[in-house]
């Protein structure tokens, strides 16, 4: 099978925008344009994509993205999309969410509430609990919503129906929205959207391959977006066939967590100019504390020469924290200064670590 | 300039609406030229569900100063009708708000544009900029200079930079002027849109909008003759220098 990975489209994308400046549609104005983030190490791609509409029925909606093309999208969606239903929209900044933004939700009294997961309840910090309690909908996208994210999520908004939806900037919603018959995690392809889970392993988890049109002209088969999940078996109250989970973003390249990237190639990196251990695992968990999210990173170390103490764990912590960037300029400590993650800690393992077919060195918890 | 009969059967409309908000601002006060002016504490001490004229598809966005935020909101039909830009190709909106940045999103989608928000850090955005081979760019004096090296990188120059701003410096502005055949001074509020417009050659004289009334007399008041969710009525606005506006 002919696998396109992310380097495959970016040729395709180019091809995509270099036909819509030099000849552009009939309605340019029925098209959205961004970028694709960077950061897991991949040149970005530029999105010329037609406006694809949204059936979502909150009428005061709170849209919580970091991507100004993502809150663009969603924007129009309320102002644009079924042009007879009065929808509101406020896509919250990061520089809203502060002690004094309390009043003014309550004044604006949304019903439902959709984006990161981990932003949504950074927001929820400073809602009112009444307010939040009238939020009748939350719709979780763009990043992995762990068992711990759910339960805060459901404290945050206990009378919501919580659901996901899965898509990828740089070949859109891969998911429908949800038909609400489905358990949290679950979804059907969009329309439009063939889907395929590649080399499964025991689990029935593989690989997520899509295959869709990224313009009127060009069709893209089996292209690895980067996710793991599997095909859940069984049609849907709701008449559909497919049903699809996805289980975590293939480990080996990065793992986002609260505003840090952990980049595989980063830490291998850090592994080689520090020449404290000889292998390395990273395991990262969000947590809540007090209302907000926090990053936490383990950082189990395999030492040839034998374990050490605890205040050799210590040193080896200090010394990662302050190597490691996490995001393009910023390094671990500095980022546990501002209280996004929480310190560095670092466990000795005393056996060397089995290598999989898929090593994998950075997982999510 | 409107006529006055227009005018004062607008402000009766407003006054004649179930809102309560400039019923209660302008007491007794009949004539236009008579409202009692009203301010961004105003707006800021009185909820948005208290001043809201109108239903329907709107945003809603945060506005913040030393003295704490208020809520505006922009109906989808009044985000059109404002002349924040001229047509264009590919215009990208680049503004240091991220509200004010989606909202001039939306007007280039509902002007029949493309729409391109640039993303917050210059690198990214010039990027943006770059491979969508923009033709214009809708910005402001805190922003603007961060596409420098954008912009000096160019082959050829934008049709168009419309400055969104209540103070422009113009000797800092005259040196975009290579970059772009017209350069446009908008002077705009959050809360009120547009409101008039000049060029680093005509500054300080600013030709005042269509439905846009502007008043200088000691303080500087806007009105704008449109119907929106919250209604601008004699509204005070800080300017740093006289401008001289002429309709
Ligand atoms: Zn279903």
């Amino acid at each position: 099978m002919n696998i396109l990975e992310r380097k495959d489209i970016v040729e395709i994308w180019k091809g995509i925008v270099a036909g819509f400046i030099a000849k552009p549609p009939l309605h340019p104005e029925e098209y959205e344009i961004r970028l694709t983030s960077g950061t897991s190490g991949n040149e970005p791609i530029l999105i010329v994509r037609r406006h694809e509409p949204l059936h979502w029925n909150a009428l005061r909606r709170v849209q919580c993205s970091g991507s100004m093309g993502v809150r663009l999208q969603h924007l129009l969606n309320a102002l644009v999309d079924e042009p007879d239903v009065p929808t509101r929209i406020w896509a919250l900044d990061g520089s809203d969410i502060q002690e004094e933004m309390g009043p003014l939700m309550e004044d604006y009294a949304p019903d439902g509430i959709r984006g990161s997961c981990s932003m949504i309840l950074r927001a929820a910090g400073h809602i009112p609990a009444k307010t939040r309690a009238a939020v009748s909908s939350a719709v979780f996208g763009g990043e992995q919503v762990t068992p711990a994210l759910r339960q805060a999520a459901e404290r945050a908004f206990p009378n919501a129906k919580l659901q996901t939806v899965y898509r990828a900037i740089e070949v859109g919603s891969i998911s429908e929205e949800p038909c609400g018959h489905l358990p949290f995690g679950h979804n059907h392809p969009a329309a439009g959207f063939g889907m395929n889970v590649h080399d499964p392993d025991k689990q029935g988890v593989g690989d997520i391959l899509v295959s869709v049109a990224l313009s009127e002209t060009t069709f893209i088969e089996n292209y690895r977006t980067g996710d793991l999940g599997r095909a859940v078996t069984g049609p849907c109250v709701c008449g559909k066939e497919e049903v699809f989970e996805i289980v975590g973003r293939r480990g080996q390249d990065y793992v986002k967590l609260s505003g840090a990237t952990l980049r595989r190639e980063e830490w291998d990196r850090v592994a080689d100019a520090l020449r404290l251990y000889n292998d390395y695992r990273v395991e990262a968990s969000k947590v809540v504390l007090n209302g907000k999210v926090q990053g936490k990173v383990l950082l189990r170390i395999f030492r040839r020469d034998g374990a050490g103490t605890e205040a050799l764990a210590q040193e080896i912590a200090d010394k990662v924290a302050k190597t490691a960037f996490v995001t393009p300029t910023r390094t671990y400590s500095e980022l546990v200064a501002t209280g996004l993650l929480a310190p560095l800690k670092v466990e000795f393992s005393t056996t060397p670590f089995l290598r999989g077919k898929k090593e994998v060195k950075i997982v999510e918890k | 300039m409107k006529a006055a009969q227009d005018i004062q059967s607008f402000v009766e409309r407003v006054r004649a609406h179930d809102t309560e908000f400039y019923r209660d601002h302008w007491g007794t006060a009949q004539a236009f030229g008579e409202l009692p002016p009203v301010s961004r504490e105003d707006f800021r001490r009185v909820p948005l569900s208290k001043r809201r004229y109108k239903n329907g598809k709107a945003m809603v966005k945060v506005i913040r100063d030393a003295n704490g935020p208020f809520l505006s909101e922009w109906a989808a039909d009044d985000i059109r009708e404002e002349l924040y830009s001229v047509p264009s190709k590919r215009p990208m909106v680049y503004l240091s708000n991220a509200h004010e940045s989606l909202e001039k999103g939306a007007w280039c989608r509902l002007n029949g544009m493309p729409s391109l928000v640039g993303e917050r850090e210059p690198e990214v955005a010039a990027i943006e900029a770059e491979r969508f081979r923009i033709d214009s760019l809708i910005t402001d004096s805190t922003n603007l200079p961060k596409l420098r090296s954008y912009l000096e990188g160019r082959k050829e120059k934008l049709a168009t930079i419309s400055v969104l701003d209540t103070t422009f410096d113009i000797p800092t502005l005259r040196t975009f002027d290579a970059f772009a055949h017209t350069v446009r001074l908008v002077l705009a509020l959050p809360e009120v849109g547009a409101f008039a417009e000049s060029t680093p050659d005509a500054y300080p004289r600013f030709r005042v909008m269509p439905n846009c009334i502007v008043e200088q007399n000691g303080q500087a008041l806007v009105t704008k003759l449109s119907d929106l969710v919250t209604p601008v009525i004699r509204y005070r606005f800080e300017c740093a220098e006289p401008l001289e506006c002429t309709v």
